[in-house]
């Protein structure tokens, strides 16, 4: 199967990868989760690694989310205390992990660069 | 020719609008609408937000005619507003951006309103009376800044109607405020007007306090409570509004925001222009309610004077003030 169209089975392993975690985080006591999401191409990875860098965690979560881009692999990880707190802050980052990739799905392929990132003209 | 696409999420409504220069290519709208009694939360409208916003930015340019790659400038909501909604929103303009190579715009909400507003109504320089189910205020430019000239200090009008609506399992569908605008004889409320600002938490309140009362003893009916509850915040905001104007001599008022709909709001306005010798200038629900057209108008502003928004600085903030924005655009 081309690489391009396994979206839709891609969103599906993000819900069994959210049960996993949900069974492991109990345990420690710091509590700390690092993901891996594959993309069909570097440029469509840096799409969703730029988009999602923006948004800070609310600093009520006091979870620590870090993004890192590693060619077609997007990296995260997360740490924090309360088992509770991981939980809402991964599943709100799968929640706006599947609207980038749906988008992208709808609207892409993604132009080669952007060009903006300083803006002002 | 510039084409401007403004994503606008804040609140229940959820909306995408096109615009070349000064026309308006397409203007689609999709709102959240909650079950009798119940009002909107956070993580609901989120949800809906994300389920509707591909779908309503695709209706947007078809309606349009136009493809993403036409599109020039960018613009989002960046608050105020409730926090997962907006950032729903924002995320899809982050993504298109990207992916079509644009710049994008972080606007203001309020701002948003007003220049719309002021483009629609076709006025220059209004005191402008800003009602919603989240903000209410009295605005004037002055120095590159929409000064707020009077504010409510606790919940906005809108929200007051509504919750009133939603205490007697009025139907939320336009909106709760839109059914209770029927009634004819008037209760004594407590009439709360402090300086320059409003108040209506305390109103609401005592209305909650008396209904059973008053409804019970067949004292007066439910459209009579609604016809007093309009008539009482109405004049509060008319007063506020007509003292703004007088302070910075202005004589044309400008009605935005999803309250700036009801009739009888446009219509004591009316009365107290008329008397001072002011042009009233108000729209339809088309734009007075959230859109997305407006977000596109007012970052095309901003866009022209000042360029786009650098890419860290895209994020949503809950809390943004009106008079946070430097108003590079006008004179």
């Amino acid at each position: 199967m081309n690489d391009l169209k396994v979206y839709p089975y891609f969103t599906n392993d993000l819900f069994i990868i959210i049960f996993a975690i949900q069974f492991t985080t109990f345990k420690t006591l710091t509590l700390h989760r690092e993901l891996s999401v594959p993309f069909p191409s570097a440029r469509e990875a840096d799409v969703v690694y730029q988009v999602l860098r923006v948004d800070k965690e609310p600093s009520r979560s006091e979870v620590t989310k870090n993004i890192t881009l590693n060619n077609n692999i997007l990296e995260v990880s997360f740490s924090g205390k309360e088992a509770r707190k991981v939980r809402v802050a991964l599943t709100s980052f799968f929640d706006n992990l599947v609207l980038v990739t749906e988008t992208i799905e709808k609207f892409g392929p993604p132009e080669p660069t952007y060009s903006h990132y300083e803006a002002n003209n | 020719m510039v084409i401007a696409i403004g994503f606008e999420g804040s609140a229940n409504k959820l909306g995408v609008g096109i615009i070349r220069d000064q026309h308006i290519l397409s203007n689609v709208r999709h709102t959240y609408v909650t079950p009798p009694g119940e009002g909107f939360l956070p993580r609901e409208t989120a949800q809906h937000h994300r389920k509707y916003v591909l779908e309503v930015l695709q209706e947007a340019l078809d309606d349009a005619k136009i493809s993403l790659k036409d599109v020039d400038v960018i613009c989002y909501t960046k608050g105020p507003g409730m926090g997962a909604p907006l950032t729903v929103t924002a995320l899809v303009a982050r993504t298109v951006a990207q992916l079509y190579n644009k710049p994008i715009v972080a606007v203001n909400h309020c701002i948003g309103h007003i220049e719309m507003g002021r483009l629609i109504a076709g006025t220059e320089n209004p005191t402008v009376l800003y009602v919603s189910g989240g903000n209410t205020q009295i605005i004037a430019y002055s120095q590159q800044r929409y000064r707020i000239f009077g504010e409510t200090i606790d919940i906005a009008v809108g929200n007051c109607l509504d919750r009133f609506a939603r205490l007697l399992k009025l139907s939320n569908n336009p909106s709760p405020g839109y059914n209770i605008e029927q009634g004819e004889k008037l209760v004594l409320l407590p009439y709360v007007v402090k300086g320059m600002d409003v108040s209506f938490s305390g109103i609401l309140s005592h209305m909650e306090e008396h209904l059973s009362k008053w409804l019970d003893t067949k004292a007066f009916t439910i459209e009579d409570l609604c016809f007093s509850l309009q008539e009482t915040v109405f004049a509060m905001l008319i007063e506020v509004t007509e003292r703004a104007m007088a302070h910075v001599g202005s004589n044309e008022v400008l009605i935005v925001g999803g309250v700036g709909c009801n009739e009888r709001l446009q219509q004591m306005m009316n009365i107290m222009c008329e008397e001072r010798n002011a042009t009233l200038y108000a729209t339809d629900e088309r734009f007075c309610i959230d859109n997305g057209v407006m977000i596109a108008v007012a970052g095309l502003l901003q866009y022209k004077s000042k360029g786009g928004t650098p890419w860290t600085q895209t994020t949503c903030v809950q809390r943004y003030r009106t008079d946070d924005v430097y108003v590079s655009w006008r004179k």
